[in-house]
């Protein structure tokens, strides 16, 4: 509990284990901003929902913001196809809008990257479970896991802990789908995220504005398809690369040194 | 005018629409085929995180520079007791070692002053050769000196490859390359 003051977490708690809901617009508040008690409700519907699913799999069309040298911001982005089978395999096949393809396996020993076009792969070991080796795959090799926080099997005490405001800002329809839209901050981010309401509290969309970064740039997912029985996975999280596969290695960068500070590239 | 007059000038208009549509092909495909530039990529909202730390990794020291450190300090420690065969004048022997610590000390403060303005060197004249060549290698120089696919792509140099204890390199234009995984694609970094 290090943002949320000791008093506002022991009623949260409580809140929380006696599924008690505040009625709507009803919010706590501290220094640290307010949060409504039906956001977090539905934030904790929508972790628990995921953490209790052992095989499932989803379609996201994201997109990002890249602040360039001249200010102006750039918006790239790819669709990512993600299985997920606890407790630590993992697959991600991903289309870049420019055509690059890449995938990543995580089997529970290996972590694979594939590039298809060019037959090349790399492979390090994997540490741990799927949090851990996501952390690993984000922090010492430097890939990129967006929404890789919706895997964690603690979704919801990874996200509670850092969050300093967590407001409920009403019910929308997105896309078809009725669902709950939240605007969650920590000291770094502010994350909107409408989750839809029945029977499956699935992510409907994420947009991630990066407050503390310089021109305050932007992730968005929007997601096309939750299945939380996907079939025919036999062999989705094996990787065996063609004979003809060329084998290279993960470089990881050096560290930023006194040589680099007040270089603009 | 006459007919062959006619025919000339005309063929002359031709040529230089042909020379024309030439150079805009040859600069349309100088930036990327389609006229595509050159634009960063990276960034902390490519992460998709909401945690600062996969959106903004810190970078680890170089494995290599663990091992040296170690290794030298182990050396050092192993020397100076395997010289001490006798007990008594510890007073000197502690002089001796401190004398020959701050010598140490003083080596390594000069070699260490010569790396960094030699690094610095090598850097700005790599900061100058990138800024030259930015269309081509974005800010690469600072990262750690890499093209991406798409810059190697256009580079169209016919390159030669050479393998050295299992890594295949890519030799081009007087530049040696390595093909390698750099977070979440596949870049060809600079071998120094």
């Amino acid at each position: 509990m290090r943002h949320i003051g000791p008093a506002l977490a022991g009623v949260l708690m409580i809140l929380i284990a006696s599924g008690v809901q505040g009625e709507p617009g009803a919010a706590t508040s501290d220094e640290k901003g307010e949060f409504d008690t039906e956001a977090m409700a539905a934030l904790k519907d929508m972790a628990d929902y995921l953490a209790a699913a052992d095989l499932f799999s989803f379609h996201a069309e994201y997109s990002f913001d890249v602040v360039q040298d001249s200010g102006a911001k750039v918006e790239f982005g790819a669709t990512r196809h993600t299985l997920v089978s606890r407790p630590n395999k993992l697959r991600v096949d991903s289309r870049r809008r420019d055509g690059l393809q890449s995938v990543v396996i995580f089997d529970g020993a290996s972590i694979w990257a594939y590039a298809p076009e060019m037959n090349v792969y790399a492979q390090a070991d994997q540490p741990g479970d799927l949090d851990e080796a996501i952390d690993f795959a984000a922090a010492q090799l430097r890939m990129k896991a967006p929404m890789a926080e919706l895997v964690s099997p603690d979704l919801y005490a990874n996200l509670e802990k850092q969050l300093t405001q967590a407001l409920y800002l009403g019910e929308t329809v997105l896309a078809g789908v009725p669902s709950e839209h939240l605007l969650l901050s920590n000291d770094y981010a502010d994350f909107q995220i409408w989750i839809a309401t029945g029977e499956q509290p699935t992510p409907q969309r994420v947009v991630i504005t990066y407050r503390e970064e310089v021109g305050e740039p932007q992730f968005r997912a929007q997601f096309l398809e939750w299945d939380m029985s996907p079939a025919a996975t036999a062999g989705k999280f094996d990787f065996q690369p063609g004979e003809d596969a060329e084998r290279v290695r993960f470089y990881i960068p050096a560290p930023a040194t006194d040589l680099d500070k007040g270089d603009a590239s | 005018m006459s007919l062959a007059n006619r025919k000339v000038i005309i063929s002359l208009l031709a040529a230089s629409v042909v020379c024309l549509l030439a150079v805009e092909f040859a600069e349309a495909g100088r930036r990327g085929g389609g006229g595509g530039r050159a634009m960063s990529r990276g960034g902390p909202a490519a992460s998709g995180s909401f945690q600062r730390n996969r959106a903004r990794p810190q970078s680890r020291p170089r494995q290599g520079q663990y091992d040296r450190g170690s290794r030298y300090g182990q050396g050092q420690r192993q020397g100076q007791w395997q010289s001490q065969d006798r007990q008594g004048d510890r007073q000197d022997r502690f002089d001796e070692r401190q004398d020959n610590r701050q010598d140490r000390f003083d080596q390594r403060q000069d070699q260490i002053d010569e790396r960094q303005d030699l690094a610095r060197e090598v850097h700005n004249d790599r900061k100058e050769y990138y800024d030259d060549r930015k269309e081509w290698y974005e800010d690469a120089w600072r990262r750690g000196s890499y093209i991406t696919v798409t810059s190697w792509n256009r580079m169209s140099c016919s390159y030669t490859t050479i393998v050295t204890n299992g890594i295949t390199y890519y030799e081009c234009n007087g530049v040696r390359y390595e093909r390698v995984y750099r977070g979440s694609e596949v870049v060809y970094i600079v071998v120094p």
